[in-house]
């Protein structure tokens, strides 16, 4: 049990590019987590039909089909938790109301916001490290969590310039502390963006997680990223880009294992997004991951 | 600078409304770091309009310099991103693309065909209009050019091709999704119009409108 949760093996996400032949596999995967906004979404068709309604077509088979052979876990991307405007009520009534139907664990989503004075940006943008964003976080996870009858866990995201400018009132791992205990929230841990935010910013991965409260993990991300070179004052910088296409780095497992040693097993989630390989690729880097939990804590498959 | 201070600035600097430079001055961080933001959020609007309306953009000069007019124009203010995409037909109208427009909203409601929540599966008795048939005039034989060209051909493009003329009167195509999933589409025909026309005054279709409509799967019986 993590932050009160089941440790639920290893999983991967719910994509269209699978939905022919992630059913040969279940054996081969132990979860799966569904992202919120595919699966909701404002009507398009019916100005009369309920302000978010849930997917028709293949994606509402297939997550029909998804909720009699594995648990499912939900993760968004459109909270916008540091958000200065008000949180969407409809869209948190209607994340509960999907989180009953798929019977979803838990729900996440990142430490960030998306949107704000009424513009949506579709992505993940930074907070800086200062009380304000503590307290108004923390204000906003409560009522989250008000609403909901599921845990909520929050996200580490990466960030590619620090703007918490001349004011930087904390690191990066007290701003989460400080948000995670006073909202008593749980976290999602991304390991990758821990090590793509450790490259890009310049400190040391493993006691930037030490400094964590690993009590709250009760899921774990992996990923693959990029390097891109950025022009910069006639000079070349070399940048991760956090693109989920790719394998995952070996240092983000070795990182990943220190997390384990500290945590024991985490359910843990292969994200792939973008140049999307078949399931065979995608089961094989499950197994990748699986080796690591069961040499590091003996244990890979759910109880 | 306080937070909402410092979103309004993001929000200004990542969707072209201000400068870069001043924009990083402003956040006190490097403006090459920041410029990764202008792009995602950029490159997340022109990803989904080439998912969206791949033939209409297709048909269409300037393609990029088209969809940064199109951001300029219509910023996106809804989480759901595909969303985003969905003012694009109406702004290639309002900028003189009439036939581009035309496809764009056919796209669209492909889209929404595709995405619509109805269950399509027939009745266990009698029959019963497909939910998801989406019905709409236009004065461009989109559909046909859709059918013709229903992935743009790089070596054939159709913007070097002359767009077809307005017609004389309005089509009206016919959008749904089958009970398979896969989405049609077509023109109106006479048949399917008398069926759909008995069915909107509460009669029974004809035999022949009625075992036309089945096939198209417009009308759903087991």
């Amino acid at each position: 049990m993590r932050f009160g949760q089941d440790f639920l093996g290893v999983g991967i996400g719910l994509r269209r590019e699978h939905y022919d032949t992630l059913w040969d596999h279940t054996a081969a995967i132990d979860f799966v987590e569904v992202l919120t906004e595919n699966a909701i979404r404002e009507s398009l068709s019916d100005e009369h039909a309920p302000a978010f309604v849930r997917f028709g077509g293949r994606t509402r088979e297939a997550l029909d089909r998804a909720t009699l052979h594995f648990p499912i876990v939900l993760h968004g991307v459109s909270l916008s938790i540091g958000s200065v405007d008000p949180l969407d009520p409809a869209f948190l009534d209607a994340t509960e109301t999907l989180g009953d139907a798929l019977r979803a664990r838990w729900f996440s989503d990142h430490l960030c916001w998306s949107s704000a004075h009424s513009a949506e940006l579709h992505d993940l943008l930074p907070l800086p490290f200062s009380t304000e964003a503590v307290d108004h976080v923390v204000r906003r996870v409560r009522e989250v969590a008000r609403r909901s009858k599921r845990p909520f866990l929050l996200e580490n995201p990466t960030y590619y310039c620090d703007v918490s400018g001349h004011r930087r009132e904390m690191d990066e791992a007290t701003f989460i502390r400080r948000i995670a205990e006073q909202s008593d929230c749980g976290l999602l841990l991304d390991v990758n963006n821990v090590y793509v935010n450790a490259v890009n910013h310049g400190y040391d991965p493993r006691r930037f997680l030490d400094a964590l409260p690993l009590d709250r993990v009760a899921q774990i991300h992996l990923a693959g990223h990029i390097t891109t070179e950025l022009d910069h004052d006639g000079h070349t910088e070399q940048v991760l880009i956090d693109t989920h296409s790719r394998p995952i780095n070996p240092e983000v497992l070795e990182l990943y294992a220190h997390v384990l040693e500290r945590t024991g097993p985490v359910s843990t989630l292969l994200e792939w997004d973008h140049d999307i390989p078949d399931i065979d690729r995608m089961v094989a880097e499950l197994d990748v991951i699986r080796v690591t939990l069961e040499r590091v804590t003996g244990q890979s498959r759910p109880t | 600078m306080n937070l909402s201070q410092l979103q309004r600035t993001l929000v200004a600097v990542t969707r072209g409304d201000a400068p870069l430079e001043s924009g990083a001055s402003d956040l006190a961080v490097p403006s090459h770091r920041l410029n990764i933001y202008r792009d995602f959020v950029q490159g997340h609007v022109t990803a989904i309009l080439d998912k969206l309306y791949p033939v209409a953009l297709s048909t269409l000069h300037s393609r990029s310099h088209r969809v940064a007019d199109f951001l300029r124009a219509h910023p996106p203010g809804h989480r759901d991103l595909n969303l985003a995409g969905a003012p694009f037909p109406a702004y290639l109208d309002d900028r003189g693309f009439a036939f581009s427009a035309s496809l764009a909203q056919l796209e669209w409601e492909l889209f929404a065909a595709a995405v619509h929540p109805a269950i399509i599966r027939a009745p266990e008795t009698g029959f019963a209009l497909n939910p998801s048939i989406s019905i709409f005039e236009q004065f461009y034989p989109a559909v046909q050019f859709l059918v013709d060209h229903p992935e743009p051909d790089p070596t054939h493009p159709p913007v070097d091709q002359p767009h077809p003329a307005r017609l004389d009167a309005p089509q009206v195509a016919l959008v749904y999704r089958r009970e398979t999933h896969a989405v049609a589409f077509r023109v109106l025909d006479a048949p399917t119009a008398r069926a759909l026309s008995a069915l909107a005054n509460d009669s029974v279709p004809d035999d022949a409108d009625l075992d036309h409509t089945i096939a198209l799967g417009v009308i759903l019986r087991r």
